[in-house]
Order: C-alpha cells, then structure tokens, then sequence
C-alpha cells in the first residue's frame, strides 16, 4: 500500500516530538547542571544531572530511529530507496534504518516549518519537567541541592535557581522585575541607538 | 558548472556504496531531523548554561540573534534561489549515486549548512570553543549532503557564507528594534527564566 502523505505526516510528527522533547529535556539537564541551576536538576548532582542529560539525547536519537522496526511507517522492508516517493507501509528492517527517516516533506516528511512548532513545545515540556523535579529534589535532598556558595544578595532570574526552588525564584524575580521595569526602559531608550524604531516610536509619543 | 565542484562531489559521493555502515551514518547526519535539532538545542544550551549577570545578558542577546539569523537565513536562501535555481548534482551528473530523497529546491545555497553556521556564529560570539563545534556540526552536516550526492561543495560554502552575513545583518535589525529585545530577556529574567 502506497502511503497517504497526511498519514505520514502525522506519524513524522509524533515521533519527532518524542525525539525533541527527550533532547530538549537532555540539553537542559546538561546546560543548567553547567550553569549550576538546582532548581532545575532532575537528579541530585552535578555530574549525575550532566550524563543524564547525555543519555536522554542518545535516546531520544536512538528511539528515533529505530522506531520504524516496531511501528508501521513509509518503510516497509525492501521498499526503502533513496526516492521516498515509492515507500510501501509497514516495518522496516534494521539494514532500512539508515535511510527509512529520508521522506520528503512533499511525500509526509516533516517540513522545517513543522519542526519549528514541535520545538518551542518540547522546550516548555522540558523547563515545566526540570523545574518540577528540581523542587522534588529540593526537597528530598536538600543537604545534597545546596550550594557550596551562597546567591549574592542582588542575584534574580534564573540564578536564584542556584540554592532556590523555581516557585521562589519566580516571586522574588517578578517582584523586582515589576519594581525596576519603569527605570530599566529608560535606561534601555537612552542606551539605544538613536536610529532605533523603538526611540523614534517613544520620541513621538512623548511630543 | 565549476570542475573542482564536480570533482569533489565526484569523488566524495563515489566513496560511498562501499561500506554500507558509513553510508548508514551519512544518511542518518545528512537528514532533516538530526542536525537541525543539534543547532536549536545548541541555541537552547546557550540559553541556560551562561551563569552570572553579565554572561547571562550576553548568552541571551546572542541566542535571541542566532534564533532570528536562523530564521533569516531560510529568507535568505529562498531570495537566491529566485535568483539563481542551480540544478542538483544528482540531476546533472549521471554518475552520483544517490543516497537521499530528490529534493526539489535549488542545490545552492545549502540552506541547512546556512541554517547551522547561522547557530554556529551566535555561539562563537559567546564561547569561542563551544561556536567552532557548532560550525565543525554544520561542516560535518553540509559534507554528508555531498557524499550523499545532494550538494555541490560550492554549495555549502555559500551556505556557510549565507548564514555569517546574515548573523551579523540580524544583529542590526536587534538594534534596530533596541531596546525591545533587552526588555524581552529582562521579562524572561523576570519569569525566573532567563
């Protein structure tokens, strides 16, 4: 049977959001157990956090694919060549592996456009999921989650993640956010360049 | 067409049928899905790992233009290609063995080599050893491309061009935006996020 585009698509679709959000979720692991972010730590340790990160991306690769010899796809077995227009459905072999996930976005692969979407998506399943399991760590290990060096008083942001929880971080960052904006955004016009839209917008408002 | 062109690409793809592992890995690199996750996640990284005010500040403008130059340089490519649509290798040579589905657009330039450099210049701007890996992935993508007899040699170096120039010209449309993006990352900074 000759695969249905739209099937295709819809197929490429879900499994890349399986790979993306494993990867995101392991390139934030690695980043924030870099950047020394706690709060956001899926596992209590530096180094523990890092290699997990790793694994997550070699899986969600790896579970990429080697999906088609589980899951019936545009891979049937013998069917796989170069041209991904005469792709049979079914599943592939382990020699098809290598090309099976070559299918033109006009023949249901998944376009860039469609990728952009997944992305943004798996990022904020990856942020909600560290930022849950680094308050549960918090929790749970607390003398394992502190740091050596204690946030300098004026920290905000993402580095108060440091020794504190995201709910913490998130009240004490907006609160200050909310006091500075008004002579942040003055600071920011004066700093811009004179040619900036933003400052010829501002200019004419205040006339 | 040029004769260094053809004969690396030649070459390179000629190298293939071989071993078939190689050939697996060169599908599996030259794909759509792997190596433009690579380049977001770089920018993701970026995002997240910087610590302390200034580096943060830093990390966050670069991948807020490396995000917008990645963007651009699918325009960019898209322009060029109105202007000039060169045939693929595959399409002109009868010899390439081909290894990849027939693409339809114009071969140059090598839109996901310009997308990768285009990653690859934001993160050089933060951390120098951290961008030459983005560009080795980038470089690695575009040969890949050729082995499996998708893109010219000349091809990726235009799209390695596309996505530096257009690096630099994102900067100036951030600035000419100023100070909406620092007021973007203060609001990230803001929702603990940035």
């Amino acid at each position: 049977m000759t695969p249905d585009p739209a099937d295709v698509q819809a197929l490429f679709g879900r499994h890349y959001f399986y790979f993306a959000a494993l990867a995101t979720l392991g390139a934030l692991q690695i980043a924030v157990s870099i950047g020394g972010y706690r709060g956001m730590w899926l596992l209590p340790g530096r180094l523990l956090t890092r290699y997990f990160g790793v694994l997550l991306i070699i899986g969600g690769a790896a579970l990429f694919f080697m999906l088609p010899l589980w899951i019936d796809g545009p891979w049937a077995a013998g069917s796989v060549e170069a041209d991904s227009s005469t792709r049979l459905w079914g599943k592939a072999d382990w020699g098809d592996l290598g090309a099976a996930r070559n299918v033109n976005d006009v023949d249901g692969g998944l376009s860039g456009t469609g990728q952009a979407t997944w992305f943004p998506l798996s990022a904020l399943i990856a942020a909600i999921v560290s930022v849950g399991a680094g308050a549960l760590n918090r929790r749970l290990f607390p003398a394992r989650m502190t740091p050596e060096q204690s946030v300098s008083a004026d920290a905000d942001g993402i580095e108060l993640m440091t020794s504190e929880s995201y709910a913490t971080a998130l009240a004490r960052s907006w609160k200050r956010f909310r006091r500075d904006l008004p002579s942040d955004a003055m600071d920011l016009l004066r700093k811009a360049d004179r040619w900036s839209i933003s400052v010829w917008v501002w200019e004419r408002l205040r006339r | 067409m040029n004769p260094i062109d053809r004969e690396i690409v030649l070459w390179l793809n000629g190298l293939s049928g071989n071993v078939a592992l190689i050939d697996d890995l060169a599908r599996i690199i030259a794909t759509d899905y792997v190596m433009p996750l690579v380049f977001s996640l770089a920018m993701f990284g970026m995002w997240f790992s910087a610590s302390g005010a200034a580096a943060r500040a830093k990390a966050h403008y670069w991948v807020l233009v490396g995000i917008t130059s990645i963007g651009m340089s699918n325009v960019g490519v898209v322009l060029i290609n109105v202007a000039w649509k060169r045939d693929r290798p595959y399409v002109a040579l009868d010899e390439i063995e081909l290894l990849f589905y027939r693409a339809t657009d114009p071969s140059f330039p090598a839109n996901p080599v310009a997308i990768g450099f285009a990653a690859g210049s934001a993160a050089w701007m933060v951390n120098r050893k951290f961008g030459y890996w983005v560009f080795g992935a980038a470089l690695v993508y575009g040969l890949s491309r050729v082995y499996a007899g998708v893109f010219y040699p000349s091809d990726i170096l235009g799209g390695a061009a596309v996505g530096i120039l257009i690096t630099w010209g994102s900067t100036y449309i951030h600035r000419i935006f100023q100070p909406l993006t620092n007021l973007f990352i203060r609001l990230t900074r803001g929702l603990a996020l940035g």
